[in-house]
């Protein structure tokens, strides 16, 4: 009996050497996988802490005293080349000469080429000196600049404007605030004319 | 030993076994795992949307003025879809990245056509991982289609119909029933689910395979029920479809055509923090879409 249950588990033993979910590796956009053809925050942040030393150099150059290291961030876009435009530092109360030294360190990186539409973000950099010596911090997160999927089960011509669909929102499906209650209007006032119907949502849900 | 545990491990072994069955089907795609295929494609769509239940905050904002811009529109979109095997699997199913490249499109709301702005979709790709018979076990990218905006509502079909499941067998005589389903992650918050229930049949080949194709003529339905789960936006879609087609398999067994039309009945309804309704609205979707190998 025994022999027929180990029988069994050898047959399956292709699948079950699966596992049942899979492995991490084994999804479609898992890091790296020729199947990734997007770029998400995770490897974003990847390139950007692989790339600390090129701006740990920078700031051991211009922002040893760590005068106002403090306040620094990057900002760039990925375009789908992978290649950064956009390049911005806030370089807070830092030395002038820091700005294009993390500018120059910014334009070296390499993203790899995606599929997705060009992609905003922001890292803050953070330099630090403590008994571990001077270093730049990984950061943990990467800001990226949102863009909400809007009503996707519903079928939209392509050409419909941005406020068009952020209306559509509205009506459809964000809550609106809970009507103000209205003064009664003294009896002897005029009627007052009906208020025109918006045009355009006054924000994003 | 017991016989309810040697059950229970004859069970698993069989549940775990499934994907490497459905593997041993008799009619497979080939897709070549050395080359970039490539596909013209055109899609052809009318919808008409229609409001069934208008919600209350329809009154305070130009909802007819937008409405009158969904009311009937036809699309017309062209274009080419790269496909290239990206990897390969441990149980033998494929991971295939098709891409939208040279994409064109034309909307007519009854003037006449207009050229459409579709830049959003070229160069945009889907991951699908598939096995040899079409079965789409997962896939990757709606988000960057799906929504407002994006264009998903004008290519999605070009994607799940390029790797159309084939029936277990090539028909002869008879039909041979083919019934499976189709989950699409748009979002993490919404997943369109499809049951199609199709029959094949056999067909005359085209005049350009020399005899050398396989051809089924499909028919069948699609129903849909899908929700989006997000709570800013709580949404059911259900609907039914009359699907028709045909679909070619050149001698090598890759895809060499495929012609389909699609009848969509759809109602969507959004709901409030509450569960209760908020407004219903109603589209009925003509497609008739054509994929077409290049090349051969």
């Amino acid at each position: 009996m025994s022999r027929l249950v180990l029988l069994l588990l050898l047959a399956a033993q292709p699948a079950l050497a699966q596992g049942v979910g899979g492995r991490p590796s084994d999804r479609l956009d898992a890091p790296g996988a020729p199947t990734d053809r997007y770029l998400d925050s995770e490897e974003v942040r990847g390139v950007l802490h692989a790339a600390n030393e090129a701006f740990f150099l920078c700031f051991r150059e211009h922002a040893r005293d760590r005068s106002g290291a403090g306040d620094v961030a990057l900002t760039l876009t990925v375009t789908r080349e992978g290649t950064p435009t956009a390049i911005d530092v806030e370089i807070g109360q830092s030395k002038p000469a820091l700005k294009p030294c993390l500018e120059a360190a910014g334009a070296a990186l390499d993203f790899g080429e995606h599929d997705g539409d060009p992609l905003e973000i922001s890292y803050p950099l953070v330099f630090v000196v403590d008994r571990q010596g001077m270093r730049i911090l990984d950061y943990p997160v990467v800001f990226t600049r949102p863009r909400p999927v809007r009503l996707p089960l519903l079928e939209l011509p392509l050409d419909l404007t941005h406020a068009e669909v952020l209306l559509l929102e509205r009506v459809l499906t964000v809550d609106a605030p809970p009507p103000q209650p209205k003064e009664p209007a003294p009896a002897d006032a005029p009627a007052q004319p009906s208020p025109e119907p918006a045009a355009e949502p006054a924000a994003e849900p | 030993m017991p016989r309810r545990l040697l059950l229970g491990c004859l069970l698993a072994a069989l549940l775990v076994s499934l994907p490497a069955l459905a593997a041993r089907r008799t009619l497979r795609y080939q897709i070549p795992q050395d080359a970039l295929e490539g596909f013209t494609f055109e899609s052809i769509r009318s919808v008409t949307t229609r409001v069934e239940t208008p919600p209350t905050e329809a009154e305070t904002y130009d909802f007819d003025g937008v409405l009158d811009r969904m009311r009937s529109v036809q699309t017309r979109t062209t274009g080419r879809m790269e496909r290239l095997v990206g990897r390969v699997f441990r149980d033998g199913s494929l991971g295939v990245v098709a891409r939208l490249v040279d994409v064109q499109a034309s909307l007519d709301r009854g003037q006449g056509p207009a050229p459409l702005d579709v830049d959003v979709l070229e160069g945009k790709s889907l991951s699908m991982r598939i096995l040899p018979s079409g079965e789409l076990l997962d896939s990757f990218g709606w988000t960057h289609f799906a929504g407002a905006g994006r264009g998903a509502d004008l290519v999605s079909e070009l994607f799940t119909q390029s790797i159309l499941r084939l029936p277990f067998m090539v028909p002869k005589t008879g039909s041979v029933p083919s019934t499976f389903r189709m989950r699409l992650p748009l979002d993490p918050m919404v997943q369109r689910e499809l049951t199609w229930s199709l029959a094949y049949t056999a067909a005359t080949p085209p005049a350009d395979c020399r005899g050398a194709c396989i051809a089924m003529d499909y028919t069948g339905t699609i129903a849909e029920l899908s929700h989006d789960k997000h709570p800013a936006r709580r949404t059911v879609l259900a609907g039914d479809a009359q699907v028709t087609g045909t679909l070619v398999l050149a001698g090598n067994k890759r895809l060499h055509r495929h012609d389909w039309s699609i009848t969509w009945t759809r109602s969507l309804r959004t709901e409030r923090e509450d569960g209760s309704l908020r407004g219903a609205l109603a589209q009925d979707v003509t497609i008739e879409g054509h994929l077409a190998a290049e090349g051969r």
